[in-house]
């Protein structure tokens, strides 16, 4: 059966080509389980290198302005763009 | 409150930057063995003998048991909880937290309770390992300086894992206390033996306002916090504090300017001095004066 991978990665920047600072993997392909602090290096040093090796961008967050009186407010990561690849799940 | 040792400004201008501070084999082993002996007894949950006191209860009326009160009476212990949240702090929970062995999963990511919007008071959040927590074991995980960031508890799930994550490994005894505010989830436990961590909530009563040792800060102190950004002549006198809190973090992305600013905020409320700044972040946006 077909099946999806997906990579999120969060950058430094909205650029494509900045630096991965925080990243997430679910495999609908394998059973293997994916968590919370596995990892401390991500798969790739920015978004454009995982585009490089056949990751397909789906979504980028939109770039918004500041809400007047919150500007100085932080909150969730801004910059975060989603991956997947499609493969076949042998069952 | 009895004898205590209280926190100095370079601790707590370290708690402001990065939302915890950390206690290696604080707690005597005498004091770990009986506390795991009384809690950790074979075939009961480990909650059941907590006392159980009413959320809101004042510190002077929380009648804590023989081993708590040894690991709260801790002049270390004592010292930290009085110079954050002050001499009589509210109790708001307290649990027993138990990672089972062989597990598949790690706990999520998340910041506690609900969203929080109070910008010049905050909880602390003590968490204690009464026995020694191996790579293992999946010693809790936290994200050192993501306290002040304004979330709503596991809304940052999505996130497994942002650079510059930490996982609690330690000697018995450990103490970290964390801002109420920090990003955390407990690890995953691979190992053959249950983890326990016991966590206290506590809230100030009254304004958190130089609640520390404050003999080690003065005036001249304070004027000396306004550096060069870029050039300019450097200080001529070593001082922690401003390197401390504008300590970036491998995870800041092009919001990190905004965490300096944050935290410079809460750093005005600490020191009950409005026009504090440091390296003229919070001065250019004030100028000119209103």
């Amino acid at each position: 059966m077909d099946c999806q991978q997906v990579l999120v990665l969060y950058l430094r920047n909205s650029a494509l080509d900045s630096e991965v600072i925080a990243w997430s993997f679910w495999d609908g392909c394998s059973d293997e389980e994916h968590f919370a602090g596995e990892t401390d290096e991500p798969p790739y040093a920015s978004g454009l290198e995982a585009l490089r090796d056949g990751w397909r961008l789906i979504q980028m967050s939109p770039l918004l302005p500041p809400t007047p009186g919150a500007e100085l407010q932080t909150s969730v990561l801004k910059y975060e763009c989603v991956f997947e690849k499609l493969g076949v799940r042998h069952v | 409150m009895s004898e205590k040792v209280l926190l100095k400004t370079e601790a707590v201008a370290r708690f402001v930057a990065e939302g915890f501070l950390s206690f290696e084999a604080l707690i005597p082993e005498e004091v770990n063995q009986a506390f795991l002996q009384e809690f950790s007894a074979a075939g009961e949950a480990p909650n059941v003998r907590l006392p159980a006191f009413l959320p809101g209860t004042r510190w002077s009326e929380c009648a804590w048991g023989k081993s708590l009160s040894r690991l709260l009476q801790h002049p270390v212990v004592l010292g930290a909880i009085q110079s954050l949240v002050g001499e009589s702090p509210i109790f708001d929970h307290h649990h027993i937290h138990v990672a089972q062995p062989q597990a598949h999963t790690a706990q999520h990511n998340h910041q506690d309770s609900t969203v929080d919007p109070r910008e010049t008071a905050f909880d602390i959040q003590l968490m204690y390992f009464p026995h020694e927590v191996t790579s293992e074991m999946g010693g809790t995980r936290y994200i050192p300086g993501t306290h002040l960031r304004r979330v709503h508890e596991s809304q940052i799930a999505r996130y497994q894992n942002l650079k510059g994550q930490v996982r609690v490994c330690c000697p018995a005894g450990t103490v970290l206390v964390l801002h109420h505010g920090l990003w955390h989830g407990a690890g995953r436990n691979t190992s053959a033996v249950p983890r326990f961590m016991y966590k206290l909530r506590l809230q100030p009563s009254g304004p958190q306002i130089r609640l520390w040792e404050t003999s080690d800060l003065d005036d001249s102190d304070l004027q000396r916090w306004q550096r060069p950004i870029f050039h300019g002549p450097p200080s001529t006198v070593p001082d922690s504090i401003p390197e401390i809190l504008m300590k970036s973090h491998p995870w800041f992305d092009n919001e990190g300017r905004l965490e300096y600013i944050n935290r410079i905020r809460l750093w005005r409320a600490l020191l009950g001095r409005p026009e504090v700044d440091i390296d003229y972040w919070m001065t250019r946006l004030e100028t000119p004066k209103a």
